[in-house]
């Protein structure tokens, strides 16, 4: 009794001094007391007051009538992802899968990957800065080739479903648009260092200016990844490492900015059995905005440099992009907004065939190029946007791809969206070109006649801040596609063709939603669904089975929590579960990652993580497809500014 | 239960709730302020830094507008009374067209409300107003004053371009604190 009695005191004193706290954003005697105290501070003051620092619920509802998710940078760092893929993970519209090592299979709204018939995630645009990633040849993206400071990161802005009029090619079923923050934000030296279980890595940049206009960094990183494990729980010996350096300079005077930035790396992975091999690449992009008021013009430009050597089965090719940009967008008749503009890509690429797997031609120019409008219209709440963009490929050459953007902001608080738009995969030279062989046989040929693959998208989607502390984002979709790829055989049965034999539709929801329980504590869940009615067409063979689109869980489900205690320690926790692969199969998984950081001062922060903490080790890619195992890891930071 | 084991279980639970209370009771204690608070501040503390070419007559309120922003409408609206800006009271108004804009000195924009607001701006240089936008394309669609979201605080840039054009004067003090100028006249002398 005397027990109970003290719990209870202990507790109801805990309870009332935690209340207090929680209560003083809702009084409305303590709320005019802080605005009080805050009618008191300086100009100069304001700018340093601290605003509730996890703020996802005081910020407006993003207008964009899109399925779009923004990673910010504060949820990059509270992850502790040490890579490109590892953050996209904090998106609930996305599918991320590991692998290997170095290799994630990552896609929106299914059509991951299925490496065992040569199925690989083709349908994102993945952008860095503006520079487009995805490898021409194939359409995938190798991720192993993407990489950034982290720290600098601005935010990654995710979007499932077509990417609208104004985002480039291949953005099918999403758009990945990696932002780095601007010289002028990047300002002093930072350090980082990770230490953990499975990585060991070390980053520098430097920033600085030079008069009043310009600003710049540069940076240097290095890692070294461990190797994940076979399923028997060896070592699968596929450890790699990898440099690279770089910089960004920014100028801006009264209406004009321009941006130059440049990355180069190397980075070099074993594979079992066989000598270490290399990938390197290098980059250069200039941009230039101007921006007089209702009429704003960019004009940017990248080169684009890589080779990649490749384990036995593969190819090793080396690609040059060129890449030339026009957007220009005039304000007028209030409310209107007109966006026009184009681009043309070149890609060389030299690809060095080898016994089984070769490219004919082997060496080969493509030419992308397209032009593109969209007008928005406000009209009181509603918003209406229609674009076009005309896309010209060098195999099948121009195509179409309309688009119709409706938001009606009911409130402040709450936006309806809807959206209608056709998207196209364009054939690459995987699709046309290749020639694959078993022993000397040709079992394998790209089809000349490979047609484009399409999708119309049609989405319903609603966004709203009921409460101050809670805000949320649902949405729905129905994706019906056409002239998917199959395998079937050619004139004379073997070597077999890819051909477009497959269609039928898709349709899910993406729901996530931020409640700020107390100032200190927020809670962020997310639910994914995803549900495929395809069908091979009468005349396909029905070779292989509906696995030629992928492998795909139907569900999946995240939950986060971010704490504040003070502004100099935070904890996180993120609790993810993905549902099973069909085929071919691999069970659910559900893993739990946490980190905790503690600013010692202004200039150190150290933080402890631990990663995929449920269990000794899991798979998220099909083991029976050379999927690896992830094991249970701990990473030390430590950051350091000046 | 012996007595001795429960006393020591009762300390135990108590040292167990005092160390857990300067951690709960720290996160409250670093000020921090929600971010439509600052914002209201800010609004009034700008007047102080900028000439209108007519002030209101004497007597007349000074007038901040609200377009779309109803947090900050209601943070304004806990702290204007009683306070003057100019030597005028102090007064927010909800703001929907172009004529609830007569006898506005300030219009703030909400985030997400610039596309919608384009008539309103447009009128905004006529009536003289200081208007204040919350986007990242604030300046070039006409504010005079734009707030910029850091890490953990708000900030701001100005256009003096966009004040000229509203036939407002802004004084040094707020310039020195702005994050970034426009059409700086230092900068293009250099």
């Amino acid at each position: 009794m005397h027990r109970a009695k003290h719990l209870l005191v202990s507790i109801s004193v805990t309870w009332v001094l935690v209340g207090t706290r929680s209560l003083a954003q809702t009084s409305p005697f303590l709320a005019i007391a802080q605005v009080q105290e805050l009618s008191r501070l300086s100009l100069a003051d304001l700018t340093r007051v601290e605003v509730t620092s996890v703020s996802k619920t005081p910020q407006p509802l993003n207008s964009a009538p899109a399925a779009i998710y923004v990673i910010t940078r504060e949820d990059i760092i509270r992850s502790a992802a040490v890579s490109i893929p590892e953050a996209l993970r904090l998106a609930p519209n996305l599918q991320v899968e590991q692998v290997s090592s170095s290799s994630y299979a990552i896609t929106a709204r299914g059509f991951g990957d299925n490496r065992s018939v040569q199925t690989q995630a083709n349908k994102l645009l993945v952008l860095v800065d503006g520079r487009s990633v995805y490898s021409p040849l194939f359409s995938g993206v190798f991720y192993d080739a993407i990489d950034v400071v982290m720290d600098d990161i601005d935010r990654i802005e995710v979007i499932s479903g077509p990417g609208a009029t104004l985002w480039g090619a291949n953005a099918m079923n999403g758009v990945i648009n990696i932002i780095t923050r601007r010289a002028q934000e990047t300002q002093g030296a930072a350090l980082r260092i990770d230490s953990g279980t499975a990585e060991q890595a070390a980053t520098a940049r430097y920033g600085g200016t030079a008069g009043d206009d310009l600003a710049y960094r540069f940076y240097a990183k290095a890692f070294d990844r461990d190797p994940l494990q076979t399923p028997g729980g060896a070592s699968a010996d596929d450890r790699w490492n990898k440099r690279q350096a770089g910089g960004r300079i920014d100028w801006e005077r009264a209406a004009n900015a321009i941006t130059v930035s440049a990355d180069a790396y190397r980075a070099e992975q074993q594979f079992p059995a066989v000598p270490d091999f290399a990938i390197s690449g290098a980059n250069v992009l200039s941009r230039w905005q101007h921006n007089s008021g209702d009429s704003r013009v960019t004009v940017q430009a990248y080169y684009d440099h890589v080779m990649r050597e490749a384990p036995p089965e593969g190819a090793p090719f080396s690609q040059d992009t060129y890449d030339l940009e026009l957007q220009h967008s005039i304000d007028f008749a209030g409310g209107h907004e007109l966006v026009w503009g184009g681009g043309m890509r070149g890609n060389h690429y030299r690809i060095r065939s080898n016994g089984s797997l070769q490219f004919r031609p082997s060496d080969r120019f493509l030419h992308l190029g397209n032009v593109f409008a969209q007008h928005t219209i406000a009209i009181g709440s509603f918003k209406v946007i229609a674009g076009l963009k005309l896309e010209d490929n060098p195999y099948s050459r121009w195509s179409a791809l309309p688009d119709l953007r409706l938001a009606w902001q009911l409130s402040e608080r709450s936006l309806v969206w809807a959206s209608a738009s056709r998207a196209i995969r364009a054939p690459t030279p995987f699709d046309a070109d290749v020639a694959e062989f078993l022993g000397s046989t040709l079992f394998l040929k790209g089809n000349p006649e490979f047609r484009t693959e399409k999708v119309w998208d049609y989405a319903l989607g609603y966004r709203a801040q009921p409460f101050a502390r809670l805000s949320f984002s649902a949405s729905a979709f129905y994706d019906v596609y056409d002239d998917l790829r199959t395998i079937e055989p050619g004139p004379t049965v073997i070597p077999l063709l890819w051909d477009n034999q497959m269609r039928g539709s898709t349709y899910g929801i993406e729901a996530w939603a931020t409640l700020q329980l107390t100032s200190w504590w927020r809670l962020s869940p997310a639910i994914r669904t995803l549900h495929q009615r395809l069908r091979f067409e009468d005349s396909s063979s029905k070779l292989v089975g509906l696995e030629l689109a992928g492998d795909d869980p139907r569900h999946s489900a995240s939950l986060r929590s971010a704490m504040d205690f003070g502004s100099r320690v935070t904890f996180d926790l993120i609790l993810r579960h993905v549902g099973e692969l069909p085929a071919p199969e691999q069970g659910a998984y559900t893993e739990l990652s946490t980190r905790l950081a503690w600013r010692i001062s202004d200039h150190i922060e150290l933080a402890l993580a631990g990663l995929n903490l449920l269990h000794h080790s899991h798979a998220e890619y099909p083991v029976s497809d050379r999927g690896e195992l992830i094991e249970r890891s701990a990473l030390a930071q430590v950051r350091f500014d000046f | 239960m012996r007595k001795g084991t429960v006393c020591l279980w009762d300390y135990l639970r108590l040292l167990v709730s005092l160390l857990l209370l300067p951690a709960f009771g720290q996160a409250g204690q670093t000020a921090t302020y929600p971010q439509e608070a600052v914002k209201a501040a800010f609004l009034h503390r700008f007047a102080a830094y900028v000439e209108w070419p007519s002030p209101p007559p004497s007597g007349a309120p000074f007038v901040i507008g609200i377009y779309r922003a109803d947090a900050v409408a209601e943070q304004l609206a806990l702290l204007l009374p009683g306070l003057s800006i100019q030597e005028h009271p102090a007064e927010v108004r909800k703001v929907v067209r172009a004529a609830d804009l007569t006898g506005v000195q300030v219009l703030y924009v909400g985030t997400g409300a610039l596309g919608a607001a384009q008539q309103l701006l447009a009128a905004s240089a006529h009536h003289q107003i200081l208007v204040v936008t919350d986007d990242e394309k604030g300046l070039a669609r006409g504010g005079v004053i734009n707030f910029i979201r850091e890490e953990r605080s708000v900030r701001f840039e100005v256009s003096l371009p966009a004040a000229e054009r509203n036939g407002l004067k802004i004084q040094a003090g707020l310039l020195s604190v702005a994050a970034r100028v426009e059409g700086d006249p230092k900068a293009e002398i250099r």
